[in-house]
């Protein structure tokens, strides 16, 4: 009888995987480290949410979810999903990672499971609340004028150059500054900082060699900021660092928790943000006439064109959650454990939300992009992107009338997660 | 008690479900079926309550009124 109970089982199991397997049929491929899902990611889930909007990827052993309806309903429903991928999900990481660097992924795993943006409720509330008034819209309102004076001093040092590359001399070191001041890391530790904070940032490429640089780089930055955390937690200052270490006090976080999020704030409020300056600017230099527009009226756009460059090319393209429970939808059932891939890059493109959706339009409104996630995990830094994004957009448009991509072609990170641009060299004469 | 009770609105195409509102001022922000919040009871929390919720909204969708003057109490 159990026998027979068993080999029913195996052949309930194989008629998932039938089910499942054809789903293959609609995409090229669902291999995510393939060029063309990095090369054009809206392509690619495009593709994917015309077709089979809820994919099972085999491969990725996960339902690729792609539709604008679905993201936005599910990012907002915090019992359906786990955030806490890096604790309840006992699959190999995907994109897979050499044989030999397990040992690497699982401290880079140990990190992920201390951070806020793993964690799910109860303990998210409290993580969350503990951060959470450093980063609304009117404490960050507050930093308005020295963002702006800074990108000002910026763009006057370069501009009788006639060029510069974006990524390097602007979109990296502007954020990077603030969030170093919001620490109250020196400012001369900033370069030093950038180098392992892109090493860590690497580890959300495709490269199956991923680990070795982010592991190394993980323990450096934590080397680092252990002092800090020290002298802030027996004596606090008025700033992030010191935010966190008062949670360590009351209990909210663990010394180690301390420090893995204090580095995930110098990567988030770094890599995010210069990414959308990055993507913002070549998607301008590709829409000459939104430029124009944007020139014609710097203080009204700004805003507005910082949201269409979040919903274009947005910095995150892609989040994993663990299915809690089983689900319905779209006609597929997403079983309870299940690994799921939220496309950020898709929904921001679906017509069903958006009209003319390939267009970039400066003047979209409204404009209910995800790319800054929803629900309880909506970007904690989100103002203070927003904001360093309208003062960059704003200062370049009243600077430059026109800006040029030197070079025929650009590069992006091989990566279903993150887009970002390997260099953007620009000139203006 | 007798206070007044301000208008509090909360819009929705700007609401992303973030809820920091529902855990500052529980009583008067709740969720509806897509998970955005909306006001259930003004008066249900205290003024301070409601105006410590509207700044922690990280989307600024919380708009609180003097329900007399109908002057912007916040933002």
């Amino acid at each position: 009888m159990l026998l027979v109970w068993f080999f029913w089982q195996c052949n309930v199991r194989f008629a998932e995987r039938d089910e499942r397997s054809r789903d293959l049929n609609v995409v090229e491929t669902d291999d995510l480290t393939a060029p063309e899902v990095s090369d054009d990611p809206y392509r690619y889930f495009g593709r994917l949410r015309e077709k089979d909007p809820v994919h099972w990827n085999p491969l990725a052993e996960a339902w690729i979810l792609t539709a604008h309806g679905d993201v936005v309903r599910l990012t907002r429903s915090r019992e359906l999903f786990s955030s806490a991928v890096a604790v309840n999900d006992a699959r190999d990481t995907y994109p897979p990672i050499d044989e030999g660097d397990r040992h690497l992924n699982d401290s880079f795993r140990d990190w992920l499971g201390d951070l806020l943006t793993e964690q799910d409720r109860p303990a998210h509330l409290e993580m969350r609340q503990a951060v959470h008034r450093w980063f609304t819209p009117r404490a960050i309102e507050n930093w308005r004028a020295e963002v702006r004076a800074a990108v000002r001093d910026l763009l006057e040092e370069m501009r009788p150059r006639g060029r510069m590359e974006v990524k390097a001399e602007l979109a990296a070191p502007l954020p990077l500054m603030f969030i170093c001041r919001m620490l109250g890391v020196p400012e001369s530790d900033a370069p030093g900082l950038r180098d392992l904070a892109d090493k860590v940032a690497s580890g959300r490429t495709s490269a199956s060699d991923r680990m070795g640089g982010a592991v190394v780089a993980l323990r450096q930055l934590q080397d680092y900021f252990s002092p800090l955390v020290k002298e802030r937690s027996e004596k606090p200052q008025g700033d992030l660092v010191s935010m966190l270490a008062d949670g360590e006090r009351r209990g909210v976080y663990s010394r180690r928790q301390v420090l893995a999020n204090v580095v995930l704030l110098m990567n988030a409020g770094h890599n995010t943000t210069l990414n959308l300056i990055c993507n913002g600017v070549l998607a301008f230099i590709r829409a000459p006439d939104q430029w124009d527009l944007l020139r014609g009226d710097p203080d009204g756009l700004c805003a507005s064109a910082v949201e269409e460059c979040l919903r274009y090319e947005p910095p995150v393209t892609s989040l994993w959650r663990i299915s809690t429970q089983d689900l319905e939808l779209g006609g597929k059932l997403i079983r309870a454990g299940d690994r799921v891939l939220w496309v950020i890059a898709s929904a921001n493109r679906d017509p069903a939300a958006f009209a003319d959706p390939d267009a970039f339009d400066v003047t979209r409104s409204p404009n209910p992009h995800v790319a800054l996630g929803g629900g309880i995990h909506h970007c904690l830094g989100a103002a203070l992107a927003r904001l360093e994004g309208q003062e960059v957009f704003k200062a370049l448009a009243e600077t430059f009338p026109r800006l040029h991509l030197e070079g025929d072609a650009v590069e992006y990170l091989p990566s279903a997660h993150v887009r970002s641009l390997s260099a953007l060299p620009v000139c203006w004469n | 008690m007798n206070r007044k009770t301000p208008v509090v609105r909360v819009d929705p195409d700007v609401c992303v479900g973030n809820s920091m509102c529902r855990a500052t001022a529980p009583n008067v922000f709740v969720a509806d079926d897509n998970e955005q919040s909306v006001v259930a009871d003004p008066a249900a929390d205290s003024l301070e309550k409601i105006l410590e919720a509207a700044a922690n909204c990280p989307v600024g969708a919380i708009f609180v009124e003097d329900p007399d003057t109908h002057e912007p109490l916040f933002p």
